[in-house]
């Protein structure tokens, strides 16, 4: 069996690692036109921070690839995928059969278009390991820098470069940052912490032009309302959308990324797509979008690698989330956090807020079940809440408490062991969310037992 | 796949709530004397009296390392036991994940720490350390998941 897989990311290590599990012999070749060992591309934020060094930045040994007797091809190119004569063609017009596909090619730049923003150096985007490299070389003849797009990337970005000791204008055309990850009141938070840590926030303004000369590269920055910020390195992080160009041309379904079935499967039963290009299942909304981020990527380059390998494991589906920290504030999203944005109805929205100590915690509930949630200071209990959202349980009993007594989770977690054991479903009577305190107990024989036979209150 | 594996278990009718083993976890493993810090957990629900024991079970496919973007955790394939290495960043993925509450993070060094079993050692130090015999550290047929909360009773 030839096993060709088209990137070399999260998903495309997922995938070998359990491809190698399953079957130890077929070949398999790795295409990536990128030069680098597998690395982790959120990791770039910290090596421009200089938080990590250069030998951390590898996402697996050094050895990883001969010890899963991997074919690699780097600084390669896949131009086309044939899927009739079941092979990809390279860029220099070599020809690779395969009898599984997997295409893993992640995400690209949405590059905007604004006036001379290809034209000079200094402009970049913030993708890649190259991208960090050019950056840290242009640091070195100033150090004012403007980021376009508060977005993830943009945010990190920013981080990066503020640790790095530049001096950071963060441009947004929103009226708030981070709208794709927080809601209302998170991204104030986490405007205001960008701004205490000194990096400055404009938002609702859109960029006009950047300005340069063919010598010195960009120079600065025309903002629509006329402002002019100078700068030496301009960041464009306007979002990115999956990189669906190699299933362009073919037939191949293509929806906002590339349509799989919950085996990994896109229109060709050989061919597998998985990682940021994947369109799954959401379990939080019940419908198939894009889940892009570091976690869902490798675990669906886990599953899709089991199911090329023949071991067909339905994989459940996936949550959004992200777990990013600014300046010592951890902040974390998952699943659907903001309802009011997307419109949606009949919603249930618990929330913990107090600005004075950096905490706010919001939880959104939909016909009993909980859909998502933002944590921001206080992420101790972010596992337990991430694993309610994906089992999707009925949470009657611990809705109205769950924030301020933590202990229900805990009553949450025993709960669920036990349901495992006996095989089945936690189901919530939707009576205990009355608002009293729920008072029965889960074995509350066994403890009166307990507290009448053996044992004094402590 | 399934690596049989000796696990520590918890007997939750003996435990008592003492945070001893967390104690002791902390002293081994960072060198203080704080039960916070340890990287077994111990929390108590005061109306209902009993306690919930944060361990981590060194999951067969574990969550943490589908999410560890650093890659610093990794699964032995010999001993099953799941560790995390200091390159660790302080992203807090592998806390987001974790359904067992068991990947703790070290708010001095920036980093998620976890159970390592106490490789070096024939028993890990917060079995060693358990007043009553609560936790023990054994070879049980089934090691993943069903067992854990389950034990002899008290008689």
């Amino acid at each position: 069996m030839e096993y060709v897989i088209v990137g070399n990311s999260a998903a495309a290590v997922g995938s070998i690692e359990s491809i190698r599990r399953i079957d130890q012999n077929s070949n398999l070749t790795v295409v990536s036109n990128e030069p680098e060992h597998v690395y982790s591309r959120p990791l770039i934020a910290h090596y421009l921070a200089g938080d990590v060094e250069e030998d951390r930045m590898p996402y697996r040994p050094e050895d990883f690839y001969n010890k899963h007797r991997v074919k690699l091809m780097l600084e390669r190119t896949v131009t086309e995928v044939d899927s009739l004569a079941e092979q990809v063609c390279l860029e220099d017009g070599s020809k690779l059969k395969y009898d599984r596909l997997l295409l893993t090619t992640g995400s690209r730049v949405n590059v905007p278009p604004i006036a001379g923003c290809d034209d000079y150096e200094g402009v970049g985007i913030f993708q890649t390991y190259e991208d960090v490299r050019q950056i840290l070389e242009r640091l070195k003849k100033g150090n004012r820098a403007v980021v376009i797009g508060a977005g993830l990337i943009g945010l990190r970005a920013a981080y990066g470069l503020q640790e790095a000791g530049a001096e950071v204008t963060l441009i947004e055309l929103l009226p708030r940052i981070a709208s794709r990850v927080l809601d209302q009141k998170g991204s104030e938070m986490v405007k205001k912490s960008l701004e205490e840590g000194g990096i400055n926030v404009i938002t609702s303004c859109a960029v006009q032009e950047i300005t340069g000369n063919k010598t010195a590269g960009v120079t600065g920055v025309t903002l629509k309302n006329g402002e002019k910020i100078a700068c030496n390195i301009v960041i464009i992080a306007t979002g990115v959308a999956p990189n669906t160009t190699l299933a362009e041309n073919t037939l191949i379904e293509i929806n906002m990324g590339i349509v799989v079935n919950p085996y990994f499967q896109t229109s060709f039963s050989n061919i597998f797509a998985a990682g940021d290009v994947a369109e799954t299942h959401d379990i939080p909304r019940q419908s198939s979008m894009v889940n892009a981020n570091w976690p869902n990527a490798y675990e669906q380059g886990r599953y899709a690698g089991l199911c090329m390998a023949g071991d067909m494991k339905r994989y459940p589906g996936s949550v959004g989330m992200n777990s990013v920290s600014f300046f010592n504030m951890p902040v974390i999203s998952m699943g659907l956090f903001d309802p009011e944005s997307e419109g949606l109805k009949g919603t249930e929205t618990k929330e913990r807020i107090s600005e004075k100590n950096n905490l706010y915690q919001k939880l959104v509930f939909k016909d009993n079940r909980l859909k998502g949630a933002i944590l921001i200071g206080d992420i101790s209990y972010a596992g337990a809440i991430n694993d309610l959202i994906r089992e999707q349980n009925l949470v009657g009993i611990i809705k109205d408490s769950f924030l301020e007594e933590k202990y229900q989770l805990y009553d949450y977690l025993r709960k669920k062991r036990e349901a495992d054991l006996e095989g089945t479903a936690i189901e919530w009577p939707e009576s205990h969310s009355s608002g009293r305190r729920y008072e029965k107990s889960f074995n509350e024989k066994s403890w009166t037992e307990r507290e009448l036979d053996k044992r004094a209150w402590r | 796949m399934a690596v049989k594996q000796k696990q520590i278990y918890c007997r939750p009718a003996l435990c008592i709530g003492c945070r001893i083993c967390a104690n002791a976890c902390a002293m081994a493993h960072e060198g203080v004397a704080n039960p916070r810090q340890g990287r077994i957990g111990i929390r108590q629900n005061l109306y209902e009296r009993y306690e919930y024991q944060e361990l981590c079970r060194h999951c067969d496919e574990p969550p943490c390392l589908d999410a560890c973007m650093v890659g610093c955790i990794e699964k032995d394939e010999e001993t099953g036991i799941v560790t995390n290495d200091d390159r660790c960043v302080g992203c807090w993925m592998c806390v987001m994940v974790c359904p067992y509450g068991s990947m703790k993070r070290n708010l001095v060094k920036q980093m998620a720490v976890k159970c390592d079993q106490c490789q070096d050692l024939d028993r890990p130090v917060c079995v060693e350390a358990c007043p009553t015999g609560a936790l023990v550290y054994e070879d049980r047929e089934d090691a993943h998941e069903k067992p854990f909360f389950s034990g002899p009773s008290v008689t």
